[in-house]
Formats: C-alpha cells, structure tokens, sequence
C-alpha cells in the first residue's frame, strides 16, 4: 500500500483519469473528493466488503445445504407448504 | 433517477431469458452472463443463473412481492448506462436473496443495491442505491405473505 500524507486541498493523481482531493480535515474525518471516470465504480469500504460478502453468500447457498439443483425443488416445497388460501398477489 | 417497484404481471409459465450484467456483481466482477429463470411455482422468487466457468445459481426477488413501497434513488450516470429514460419502460427490479436457514425458511434480501435489467436489452447492473441507508442490506422477507 502506498502512503502519502496531504493537506487540505491537496491532491491525488491515480493513473491519468483519477484524481482525489482532500477537501476538508476535521479531527477525526476527511473529506475527499473524488474524479473518475463514470465506468469506475467507487463505494465506502464497508458498504463495498458487505455488498460482495453478501453476494458471495448467495452463490453458496450454504445454509441448509442446499446446493444450485436443489434450490428449484426447495422454493417449489416452500411453495407448496405456504397456505395456500391466501390470496394471490395482484398484477 | 427516482424509479417505482411496481409489481411484475404474474407468467403463466416458466420463461428463460440471457440477460448480462458487464460490470459484473458487485466484488465478482467475472459474472457478466447470466441466465434469468422466472417459473410462476417459485414467484416472486426467480434464479439467476451463471453462465461460465463455474455454473452457480444467484436466488433473487422481485421486491415489489415483499415491499408495499420501495422507492429507488438511481445515479443519473447509472441510468444512463442501462437506457432507462425517465418517463421510459420501467427497468426489471431484482434483489439477490440469501437463504438463511431453511427449517424454518428464512431468506433476506439486498435491498440496497438491486439488480436493475433494461427490458429491451437485457443489459444490467447492480446499483448501489442513493438512498441506500434507508434500506437494510438484510431485509427479512415475510414468507407467508407469498
């Protein structure tokens, strides 16, 4: 990882088309401006791990075993033990 | 962009359809091709499933099954990217589904970033929504509701 300090207005240059900028400094948070381009997604950190964590979780389907070939019989069994009187949604 | 869940009008049989996500989902990048399975026995619930090295099947929802309002703050730029015009067909709204436990049945939903799929193309993309705080990550789905 490579560090570098900056002031406030000071800048960052990451390859030729991103660029930060450090645009106020309070004791205890930044705030940073950020430039890319509209390709380059850009997340909070946290918001970026939880969102992969959780999409890696889908693909898995851990709990309970279930496996990419059972996952059609096990919605058809929920289906199927849910009561069925209760009304459709509606269209 | 501000788009409306509005509840998909019910198949009347199952249906597979290539969609494709370019950027991927979010952190899995190499997920770009997928096949959309939507079978009414398993509605609001469909499967999407990766098409490549490593097929996997992704649970999703159509949240407009489990929310009465879900109001989607979407990125001009993101808009732009998929052709959603404002005033334009509205998008195909999923959220990837968790399967917590399955005795009982507990699944939660990403509500905070859906999938977003332009209806003419089939292209998506997984958005991170403006207004992503007020939405859980992990929204409980009421199975009885089905």
């Amino acid at each position: 990882m490579l560090t570098l300090s900056r002031k406030s207005s000071e800048t960052i240059r990451i390859g030729d088309d991103i660029c930060i900028t450090i645009k106020r400094i309070d004791s205890d948070l930044v705030k940073v401006g950020i430039e890319a381009p509209r390709e380059i997604a850009i997340y909070r950190g946290e918001i970026y791990e939880k969102m992969k964590s959780l999409n890696l979780q889908a693909a898995s389907h851990s709990a309970g075993g279930i496996k990419s070939k059972s996952l059609e019989k096990f919605l058809a069994k929920l289906f199927r033990n849910s009561d069925s009187s209760a009304p459709p949604p509606s269209p | 962009m501000q788009i409306q869940s509005t509840t998909e009008p019910k198949k009347k049989g199952a249906e597979n359809a290539e969609v494709s996500i370019p950027s991927g989902l979010i952190g899995l990048p190499s997920l770009t091709r997928f096949l959309l399975i939507s079978d009414p026995e398993i509605y609001p619930f469909v499967i999407l499933r990766h098409k490549g090295e490593g097929e996997m099947d992704f649970l999703a929802v159509d949240p407009s099954a489990a929310l009465r309002e879900y109001n989607l703050e979407v990125a001009d730029a993101d808009a732009e990217e998929l052709g959603l015009l404002p005033g334009g067909q509205p998008p195909l709204i999923l959220n990837i589904a968790i399967i917590l436990s399955t005795e009982p049945p507990k699944i939660t939903a990403n509500l905070m970033a859906p999938i977003l799929f332009n209806r003419q193309t089939g292209i998506g993309k997984q958005i991170l929504l403006e207004n992503s705080s007020s939405y859980s990550a992990e929204h409980q789905l009421d199975i009885q509701v089905f």
